[in-house]
């Protein structure tokens, strides 16, 4: 039996290590969470089917929902939406869709394909397509692989319902379904361009559900065992310390759709006197220490609470805040020189030659 | 079998009358005008069929340009973008349209689904849902019928393809699909949410394609004897002339999506002395004589070249034209409380209290 219960208490530590993966963005997965703990206790269960049992032909749904994560905090989450988005999909494409999986693994987006497969009972599949958080539809697996890009589906609490049906290109998939979701209120839930089981096998980033989970587990335990979650976080996962300080400066803006700005720090313990900036996009793009260029994505660069090990995100850091920031390796997809022109740091308007941490 | 065939010549007349019937908005029919003389030419065709030949369960696919008419003068109208909406609609539903129709007869729109139908090769139904021009999606018969507000379907030349499937309402049809049209360049092909025969022959104002080519063929008959052409519409609809001036300012501005503004003539002949100011939202809205409202929404407001015959539109309307204007009755299914109150002076921002140039 290929397939695997999903335990509320992976559905806790998921919340936890989506949102390290998030790298700044993706909006808290804290609302998810307590859907799905709603969901839970009302009986419901979902299952976690890893991509390589997919049938070649099998039919895949990729969710997430889209827009300001800050009206997040307004209009709540509703499972139930999301699950509508996938059904709308169905309705219109005439396919059954054997499993759900997630757009982005990083942050609130996480928990969306579990909220919709515990309404339609259906699997999710452990993968998604960009092994983190991005904040545009063109920086995914499948964009680079260069799948279709439609159609896609977008619903809202309200009832309304579009299907962006035929683009060109990625980029107008992006600007279109953003204008639509802007005007249902900046957030709608999504069923993105469906996916073959061999595409998903191809292009998917793989296991990515579990890792996040085993983030969060690692990070949950050394919380209980008054550890240094930080050093559990370097215990599963093949990432690099990058640097220890306190937040200085926050420079935010919210411009065309995003959260745009930088942030500033001062080093504690070894890196005292050191100054490091991070500069973001949704997520956390460029780390500059004492100005030169130290990680950029496609690296994942997290913001990490130095007590809690627990994600900051690009709308909550504040001044004074302890953080460590660490590095993560990336997908190997976007490390081609494909993947680079869509996610590296020329895609946000940085004129720096991309320069691994891990290189 | 009712159909009957549309002659080059009556797709001429079309564009003159259907401009006239556009009430300065609606945009130009010129660019579809000269498509259809290209389809023709090459050897297409297109029927008219009356709406009571359809069956109460038919289909009928409903068509229009959304956007705004500016836009249109750099994007020229490309017959088979229409056609394409209509495609992804048959697609999308599983139906079939035994025929297709105008959304609005005046303007562009009214030559438009002639576009349609020649790629398609289905009849125009000879009927609309506004018998006139107007800016909003809610501002239609089937609107103020209640009928569904959903799907409609969205297409550009790039191969742009979008569907609004559900809305609660028509105002949220206006604003989702308004929104895809801005983004895809601010003009976007669209069939509107597909109606039965029943739906067409309750909630259709009938007979609207034929009477915008009567009153296009009065004023070309007009024009080539030498005629007064504002007389000659007046001899074919029940109209009433309200004033013969001369434009002396137009204030324009083009605002969330629409073209606003006010113009103000100065009476010659009969009306020496006398000042009229019209105010439009694409259409012109409400007239004013003398400081006082003497026409508006759902009336007919015409501002005709004074020689020519032919429309004058509020995109194009400009200092020292001598212009005449005319009033012509409103679909009655406007004249009800819930019509007006979808597009009675009031739904376009107006305290007035709706008063027919036509009551009795």
């Amino acid at each position: 039996m290929p397939l695997r219960d999903i335990t509320l208490d992976d559905i806790e530590s998921l919340a936890i290590g989506a949102w390290v993966l998030g790298t700044g963005g993706g909006g808290s997965p804290y609302l998810g969470l307590l859907n799905m703990r709603a969901l839970y206790k009302e009986g419901h269960r979902v299952q976690l089917m890893p991509s390589d049992e997919l049938l070649d032909n099998d039919w895949v749904a990729a969710v997430s929902n889209m827009g300001a994560p800050l009206v997040g905090q307004e209009r709540l989450t509703d499972s139930r939406t999301i699950a509508r988005a996938v059904a709308l999909m169905e309705r219109h494409t005439g396919y059954k869709f054997r499993g759900i999986m997630s757009l982005e693994i990083g942050g609130g987006n996480s928990i969306q394909p579990l909220m919709a497969a515990a309404h339609l009972k259906r699997p999710v599949i452990d993968s998604d397509m960009m092994g983190r958080a991005y904040p545009e539809a063109q920086m995914t697996s499948v964009a680079v692989g260069d799948l279709a890009p439609c159609p896609l589906t977008t619903v809202d609490v309200r009832g309304l319902e579009s299907v962006v049906e035929k683009v060109p290109t990625w980029k107008w998939m992006e600007r279109v379904s953003r204008k639509i979701c802007v005007e249902y209120g900046s957030i709608a839930s999504t069923c993105k361009a469906p996916r073959t089981g061999a595409e998903v096998k191809k292009w998917g980033i793989h296991g990515t559900t579990t890792k996040a989970i085993a983030i969060g587990h690692a990070v949950r335990e050394a919380q209980r065992k008054h550890e240094d979650p930080i050093a559990a976080i370097l215990g599963v996962e093949p990432g690099k310390v990058l640097y220890k300080g306190k937040v200085v400066d926050v420079e935010r803006r919210a411009t065309e759709g995003f959260l745009r700005g930088r942030t500033r720090f001062d080093g504690t313990d070894e890196h005292k006197g050191a100054s490091l900036e991070l500069n973001f996009q949704n997520e956390w793009i460029v780390a500059w220490l004492d100005k030169k260029p130290i990680a950029m994505s496609p690296d994942l660069i997290c913001v990490l609470d130095s007590l809690s090990g627990e994600a900051v995100g690009t709308e909550t850091i504040r001044y004074g805040q302890r953080v460590t920031v660490i590095a993560l390796p990336p997908p190997p997809v976007f490390l081609s020189e494909k993947g680079l022109r869509h996610v590296g740091p020329r895609a946000f308007g940085y004129d720096i030659e991309f320069k691994s941490v891990f290189a | 079998m009712s159909l009957r065939d549309i002659t080059a010549d009556d797709i001429e007349s079309l564009a003159v009358g259907a401009w006239i019937l556009g009430t300065g908005g609606g945009g130009n029919p010129y660019l579809p005008l000269l498509n259809m003389r290209a389809l023709y030419r090459e050897g297409y065709r297109v029927q008219l069929m009356d709406a009571s030949d359809l069956a109460d369960d038919d289909w009928v696919g409903v068509v229009a340009n959304m956007g705004a008419p500016l836009v249109g003068q750099e994007r020229l109208t490309d017959s088979r973008t229409l056609a394409r909406a209509v495609a992804l609609m048959e697609e999308h539903t599983g139906y079939r349209f035994a025929g297709l129709m105008s959304m609005e007869i005046g303007g562009a729109n009214g030559v438009r689904s002639l576009m349609a139908a020649a790629h398609l090769k289905r009849p125009v139904i000879d009927s609309d849902t506004m018998g006139r021009a107007y800016p909003e999606a809610q501002m239609t018969s089937v609107a103020v019928g209640g009928l569904k507000p959903y799907p409609l379907t969205a297409v550009d030349v790039r191969g742009l393809e979008s569907i609004v499937d559900r809305v609660p309402t028509w105002k949220w049809t206006e604003r989702v699909a308004r929104k895809i049209c801005v983004e895809y360049g601010s003009v976007a092909a669209t069939c509107q949410p597909p109606r039965t025969g029943a739906e067409v022959k309750q909630w259709g104002i009938h007979g609207t394609t034929t009477k915008a080519m009567a009153i296009g063929h009065a004023v070309r008959q007009a024009q080539r004897r030498h005629e007064d052409p504002v007389a000659a519409i007046l001899a074919v609809e029940p109209g009433k002339l309200l004033y013969k001036g001369k434009v002396i300012d137009v204030e324009r501005r083009a605002t969330e999506g629409f073209l606003r503004g006010v113009v103000r003539f100065d009476g010659m002949d009969d009306w020496r002395g006398s000042d009229l100011t019209i105010n439009f939202q694409n259409e012109w809205i409400v007239a004013y004589r003398d400081g006082e409202a003497i026409a508006m929404s759902p009336d007919l407001i015409c501002v005709l070249d004074s020689v020519s015959g032919e429309a004058v539109g509020s995109e194009t309307i400009r200092y020292g034209q001598r212009v005449t204007v005319i009033a012509l009755p409103p679909p009655a299914v406007f004249l009800s409380p819930s019509g007006l109150a979808h597009v009675g002076p009031r739904a376009f921002g107006y305290d007035l209290e709706f008063r027919s140039v036509f009551r009795t």
